[in-house]
């Protein structure tokens, strides 16, 4: 430990971005699960992943390219169609399969070839530079004055859609917008932090949260808090044992839910 | 009121319902049956204003230019995702949300008036109860009441007795009687369940062949129509004030 903390200094850029990756993208993953939209943001990632690829062999900034790919893909799924012919999990499934295949193409051309696959995977969080950071936090503040302030009109698209479209709440609009932040959170974190990591986080720790509390302030509450913690730890033993960092965030994620089914069974019965 | 002139609907270009012409009048109690994929359901989100017609209007003639048509929706309980954690009181709560107005967080007057729905649907023991652990009844009623808190002039209700035992089809059936009466709403209720609609409206349309017949309950409903619309020939009969449709067998 007095080891990690002397390399501190080395250390803060990498875990700073780890907490705000994880403080964003776990407060959005109560959205996605209630929502049940975990196969979108599964999608919108490898999206944004092709993004970066792009940006890797045309040697364009990577954050601005993997934005407009994100919210080009966010605003494609966004779309209802009548799932009379193609189902919605199909139209997304394959946008998946083609995001992740165009990914590998691109960058097989690339000079790094396949260690830029891993990054694009497992992201390298060792690389962040504190103008990434400060984009960060200008994006992250961005995305939670637009939930404090529109808090409800959230809460009602992703409880239901047509009750809000009926009571005259603009439904349409405030879904794209909820995407849109999900978007931003993916594209901002996807370079370093990388498609598993951002994954796991935009599921994880909203799952927790649900399991444990009844109600949704303390769901958000426990799903940051869970997201946070996983990303210190992580990124420790990540350091202690010399393993890859996002690997290490994801296992002390699942670890952690691991330790949430008993304690929520207990509980329950007490 | 609501206006229907000359509507088809449909999805794509696939017109489920041809030549829509009539009136939802005022106050009235309006109720909406015909057999299963007959088109009950395309009916009531165009009303809802869910789907919009291939062809002719629906407008909202006493609502005025550029004012916005006041509907509760209530869906069917099943449809509500119990994965959420809210309780009864914040569900109804949402029911302001609309009218609250951008920006704004609920104040103590929504509040108030979302116990008090609450209270006028039974409900405001379990106010702070979580929606999921509520039984089907209470779900419904919190959804009555939800509905009914955005101070709507029309009430819509899709299939509201859905998976209840007798009693509680009975409760809700009075419940939106009551509300009906009390709150001089007009009512659109949509069920396959000939029994608890043919009791409690006024007005009854059928949804056959593609369009719409309607006209007060006791002329629409005769056997002749029934069995003319379902394919089986039923009787109607009736005990102490009640109508009971009888499928009978082996015909």
């Amino acid at each position: 430990m007095n080891d990690f903390l002397i390399n501190l200094e080395f250390f803060k850029y990498p875990i700073a971005c780890s907490v705000l990756v994880a403080l964003v993208c776990s407060f959005l993953s109560v959205y996605i699960v209630l929502k049940r939209i975990v196969f979108v943001s599964v999608a919108v990632t490898q999206v944004s992943s092709s993004g970066i690829a792009i940006a890797l062999i045309t040697g364009l900034n990577p954050t601005p390219i993997s934005l407009f790919f994100t919210f080009l893909a966010v605003a494609i799924f966004s779309i209802r169609f009548s799932e009379r012919k193609l189902s919605n999990e199909s139209r997304i499934g394959m946008g998946f399969v083609v995001a992740s295949a165009a990914t590998i193409l691109l960058v097989s051309k690339s000079a790094k070839g396949i260690h830029e696959i891993d990054d694009l995977l497992f992201g390298n969080v060792l690389v962040s530079t504190p103008y990434q950071i400060y984009f960060m936090l200008g994006i992250i503040a961005c995305i939670f004055i637009t939930h404090f302030l529109f808090y409800k009109e959230f809460t009602a698209v992703t409880l239901d859609f047509e009750m809000a479209r009926t009571s005259g709440i603009r439904a349409r609009f405030w879904e794209l917008m909820l995407y849109l932040t999900i978007g931003a959170a993916i594209s901002i974190g996807i370079r370093t932090s990388g498609n598993l990591l951002i994954t796991t986080f935009l599921i994880m720790p909203a799952v927790n949260g649900l399991l444990l509390a009844n109600r949704m302030k303390n769901v958000f509450i426990i799903a940051v808090t869970v997201g946070i913690i996983s990303a210190l730890t992580g990124f420790y033993l990540s350091y202690y044992f010399d393993f890859p960092t996002s690997p290490c965030i994801v296992a002390t994620l699942f670890a952690i839910l691991c330790l949430t089914l008993p304690f929520r069974f207990f509980y329950r019965k007490s | 009121m609501i206006k229907f002139s000359n509507v088809q609907l449909g999805y794509g270009r696939k017109p489920v319902l041809t030549a829509l012409n009539f009136d939802i009048q005022r106050g009235d109690f309006f109720g909406i049956v015909g057999p299963n994929g007959a088109g009950k359901t395309t009916l009531l989100k165009a009303i809802l204003g869910l789907l919009k017609p291939l062809q002719g209007k629906i407008s909202f003639p006493e609502n005025g230019k550029g004012q916005k048509k006041s509907i509760g929706y209530v869906p069917q309980h099943a449809s509500i995702d119990e994965i959420f954690p809210i309780t009864a009181l914040d569900m109804v709560l949402m029911g302001r949300y609309a009218k609250m107005g951008i920006f704004k967080r609920p104040k103590s007057c929504d509040y108030e008036l979302a116990e008090k729905m609450l209270k006028n649907v039974g409900m405001e023991t379990l106010a702070n109860r979580n929606y999921r652990e509520l039984s089907g009844g209470q779900k419904q009623r919190t959804l009555i009441a939800r509905a009914m808190v955005g101070e709507p002039n029309t009430l819509i209700l899709d299939e509201p007795v859905e998976g209840m035992d007798i009693q509680g089809e009975r409760a809700i059936m009075e419940l939106i009687k009551t509300l009906h009466t009390e709150y001089a709403l007009t009512v659109v209720l949509v069920s396959h369940d000939l029994n608890i609609v043919a009791n409690y409206v006024k007005t009854l349309s059928i949804i056959h062949n593609n369009t719409l017949k309607l006209g007060p309950v006791d002329s629409m409903l005769n056997e002749e129509t029934m069995a003319r619309v379902y394919g089986t020939v039923v009787k109607i009969v009736n005990i102490s004030g009640q109508k009971t449709i009888i499928p009978k067998l082996n015909e």
